[in-house]
């Protein structure tokens, strides 16, 4: 597990912090963090982790999806592991429409991450 | 049995009927009153309105007297004493006496009526006689205010309005024959003598006791609030009145040498037809736009409710980014603290919030912001909560809808619950929704049952449980069941 790598893409840096902690204590290297956009896209390309946890809502014109689609794009294939605060049928189809990724409801128990981590773990 | 949907019509349209009640009856007590003193002065312009017709006989008179003080003196029926009821039914039982005797004496071809009984003077005149339909007018006339004063029933309403609506048209018919050829009306010996003003006098009292017997029969859809009642109340009027005012027009147009009596009737045939026409079209414009007017309200309620469900998604997202906030800041705290009873407490507390939480995630993503399914909302539930036990739910019975209090409070002590448990990894919950009240049992197969919540955790437990207006009780395995007595 000491290969594993995740970025962390949360607008709101409380959230992003405890996500970095949890991530840190299962034993995931914190490759980088982004509280936007244009940033996440810049740090999951430079950092090129094993995961990205893509929160939907990032307070600007594009969201989570727009963000996996850019860094896709670029050529970067992370494991995406999306993180919503609704369950709302739009949001899970829109992520639907990238394909089958595992989606965390907040607010997130270190569990429910540990094992979604786990499981979307390359073997 | 009575009850107050089945009394009538309801407070507005009872005032406005006891209002048409009042009126038409003080109308025929007057004329009866007046034709009265007509007969015993020996006042000839009293009791006939024109040479040519007949006389309302005194009989006649006495019986509308009788059927108008019980009609003055009627109430609802559930209003009406036993005193009231009684002098209403002796009222119309001596109407109904005298309209019995006149058919009796017609029948049998008695040289003495019920007038000439009292009146002796009145058997000069062969024309001043009760009528059989003045007779037979009586008699429905007397059984109609009977009936308003018995208690609704669905039989007796339907024969009442049948016996009213019969009534009217009878004296209907007279009261048109007049309008056309009073000779003509004569020459039909069952309205042979029967006066102009008798024929007006029996025309307001049905109308009268229809408009009192209230929603029933014919009378509920001209006197409803529906759109169709609307629409019948705006034609009714011109459907009645255009044939009659155009047979009258064309009758005194001929008379006068204006037109062909063959061509007449062409002439009234399409005038009738173009003018009901016009009704029906101005009618169904009314409808259009009365229709249009509905559906601007309807789009402006469905944005007013979307409008409504999207400010309710967004406090609901707001409250659960600040609980995600107050979660965040928990767990980033219990990782600083090294204490296990303190960590453990930050844990608790988090675990906390996250139920609360997932209320406002459904309440986000639920057609009814304000209701929950309590099936749907324990699945998600179940998910969430656990720390590392899998929370297994089987839910019985059918889905209950509750509110947000009781979601939050049911979703705060299951967490509880399963949060108690002493490190079993599996947790069964078995809800059941049942007609005497819902309950449910918390199992944990694989040992390390909850046992008994204690500190904080059973106060907690206990609030909720009150709370909920139910009951728990642990089995020795540290199994749970709850009742819940709230609302469900």
């Amino acid at each position: 597990m000491g290969s594993s790598s995740v970025v962390i893409v949360d607008d709101d840096f409380l959230i992003a912090t405890f996500l970095a902690d949890v991530c840190a204590d299962l034993g995931y290297e914190v490759a980088g963090s982004a509280g936007d956009a244009e940033q996440a896209i810049e740090t999951i390309v430079k950092a090129q982790p094993t995961f990205a946890l893509l929160d939907m809502r990032l307070g600007g014109a594009l969201d989570g999806v727009d963000v996996a689609q850019r860094v896709r794009a670029a050529g970067v294939q992370p494991i995406l592991v999306f993180i919503t605060g609704s369950n709302e049928p739009e949001t899970l189809a829109r992520i639907a429409a990238l394909g089958a990724h595992p989606v965390l409801i907040k607010p997130i128990e270190p569990s429910a991450l540990a094992r979604t981590l786990a499981l979307a773990q390359p073997a | 049995m009575t009850t107050a949907a089945t009394e009538g019509p309801a407070a507005g349209s009872l005032v406005g009927a006891r209002v048409v009640r009042f009126l038409l009856t003080l109308v025929i007590t007057l004329a009866a009153s007046v034709l009265l003193v007509g007969w015993a002065a020996g006042a000839e312009a009293l009791v006939r309105l024109h040479p040519a017709y007949p006389a309302m006989m005194p009989s006649t008179a006495v019986a509308l007297l009788l059927i108008s003080a019980a009609m003055l003196r009627h109430r609802r029926a559930a209003e009406m004493g036993r005193t009231a009821r009684v002098s209403v039914w002796t009222a119309a039982a001596a109407a109904a006496v005298i309209a019995s005797g006149d058919i009796a004496a017609t029948v049998l071809g008695l040289a003495r009526s019920v007038d000439t009984l009292i009146w002796p003077q009145i058997a000069r005149r062969s024309t001043d006689a009760v009528s059989t339909a003045t007779a037979l007018c009586l008699l429905l006339a007397a059984g109609g205010v009977a009936t308003l004063a018995r208690p609704a029933g669905r039989w007796a309403d339907g024969a009442a309005v049948t016996a009213l609506t019969v009534g009217l048209l009878l004296a209907l018919v007279a009261v048109v024959g007049y309008l056309f050829d009073a000779d003509a009306l004569y020459r039909v010996s069952f309205f042979t003598a029967m006066a102009l003003h008798t024929a007006l006098a029996f025309a307001a009292l049905f109308v009268a006791m229809l408009v009192l017997l209230g929603a029933r029969g014919w009378m509920a859809i001209l006197m409803g609030p529906e759109p169709g009642s609307a629409g019948a109340r705006r034609l009714l009027p011109a459907v009645v009145l255009i044939p009659i005012l155009l047979c009258y027009a064309a009758l005194r147009a001929t008379e006068g040498g204006m037109m062909d009596a063959d061509f007449r009737l062409s002439l009234l045939a399409i005038l009738t037809v173009t003018l009901l026409a016009a009704t029906v079209l101005r009618n169904a414009a009314l409808e259009n736009r009365a229709s249009r007017a509905m559906a601007q309200i309807t789009d402006s309620l469905r944005v007013a409710v979307n409008d409504k469900q999207l400010l309710l998604r967004e406090v609901y997202h707001r409250v659960k980014n600040n609980l995600q906030q107050i979660n965040a800041l928990l767990m980033i705290e219990a990782r600083q603290v090294e204490d296990p009873k303190a960590k453990l407490a930050f844990r608790a507390t988090a675990s906390r919030i996250v139920a609360l939480s997932r209320v406002h995630t459904l309440m986000m993503s639920t057609p009814e912001p304000s209701r929950l399914g309590v099936r749907t909302f324990l699945q998600d539930l179940c998910g969430a909560i656990g720390d590392g036990a899998a929370v297994g739910l089987t839910y019985e019975g059918p889905e209950r809808t509750i509110d947000v209090d009781m979601a939050v409070t049911l979703g705060l002590l299951v967490n509880e619950l399963v949060e108690q448990r002493t490190g079993a990894s599996r947790v069964e919950l078995r809800y059941v929704a049942g007609d005497a009240g819902d309950a449910f049992r918390l199992r944990f197969p694989d040992g390390g049952g909850g046992g008994r919540a204690s500190g904080a955790r059973a106060r907690i437990v206990a609030s909720l449980v009150r709370q909920l207006r139910g009951e728990i009780t642990t089995d020795a395995d540290g199994s749970v069941d709850v009742r819940l007595g709230g609302r469900t």
